[in-house]
């Protein structure tokens, strides 16, 4: 029962997990200027479906 | 592709420094960044219900879509509160701040060592950069000469004041009675009562010294830059505050 619940928990348990959130933490403290980037692209990305519509 | 007008480079600008505030702001800490990503991740799997037009998780998500931002930011109220107090803590930094005299050190030391011995709790927060107004304002206010006599009555259990804590700025006790927010620090033994995670709470949102006697042990702490120090022995105090009170 416990593997069965936890296998069928297992993305949540992964994406919540230490590891995924702490290589993400790792890359954006290494490389700031990727904020910015993902900023320019939503807003980017936004105008275009808005309009697009 | 739309054509470049006045208005849509305001909307590019604005959506841009919108979206930069809140990836800056989701990607400061590691909890967020999980959190995050549990809801991107609903999110990713209503598109794929939507895709696959599956009437029944359709009506499940419509009802789900609706309510998770309101989730989400309940979630992270603390993380969005502390990034405010950092924000502030930024922001409230005075270029000219005063330090206690040699005097003032010792009347502190003095009270706490004997506070320590009474094993008699006591929070005593020492003002630098950071001001601690909004604190003092919702306290009773003193101002009066820093004493050991005056803090070791304060600190007096049954007392109106002794529960809160005692801000002291330059050679001057702005007031006393004063809390403060407890820290959420999951580190912290759990031995340690609220009296040690208020000192801890606000040594994470300000540049002060708090010196914590807790009045189970009598053992003196100081809390600094959100670390919790306990002192093994008394004299060190006098270092700490000679270091401090530069």
């Amino acid at each position: 029962m416990k593997s069965i619940v936890m296998i069928l928990f297992l993305p949540f348990r992964v994406l919540a997990g230490n590891q995924v959130s702490g290589i993400l933490f790792n890359i954006f403290k290494k490389y700031p200027w990727l904020n910015i980037i993902l900023s320019f692209l939503f807003a980017f990305v936004t105008i275009l479906i808005v309009n697009r519509g | 592709m739309p054509e470049i007008t006045f208005k849509l480079i305001i909307e590019f600008y604005l959506l841009f420094v919108f979206a930069l505030f809140v990836f800056r702001f989701v990607t400061s800490s590691k909890r967020l960044i999980a959190i995050t990503t549990v809801f991107a991740f609903i999110y990713l799997l209503s598109v794929f219900v939507y895709m696959l037009e599956l009437p029944i998780l359709i009506v499940f998500f419509d009802y789900v879509l609706y309510w998770i931002p309101l989730v989400y930011v309940i979630v992270i109220v603390p993380d969005m509160r502390l990034a405010i107090d950092l924000a502030w803590k930024k922001q409230t930094k005075k270029d000219d701040f005063e330090m206690g005299s040699d005097q003032t050190k010792l009347q502190i030391y003095d009270a706490v060592v004997h506070l320590s011995n009474q094993k008699t709790g006591a929070l005593i927060t020492i003002e630098k950069h950071n001001t601690l107004d909004q604190y003092s304002e919702r306290a009773v206010l003193l101002h009066s000469k820093v004493s050991k006599e005056i803090l070791i009555n304060i600190f007096t259990p049954l007392t109106p004041l002794h529960d809160g804590a005692v801000i002291i700025r330059g050679d001057e006790i702005v007031c006393a009675g004063a809390y403060y927010v407890l820290s959420e620090n999951e580190k912290v033994e759990s031995t340690m009562g609220s009296r040690h995670r208020a000192g801890l709470g606000i040594s994470e949102v300000t540049d002060s010294l708090t010196i914590v006697v807790s009045e189970e042990t009598g053992s003196i702490s100081i809390a600094i830059e959100g670390i919790l120090v306990r002192l093994s022995e008394k004299e060190k105090l006098m270092d700490y505050l000679n270091t401090f009170m530069k």
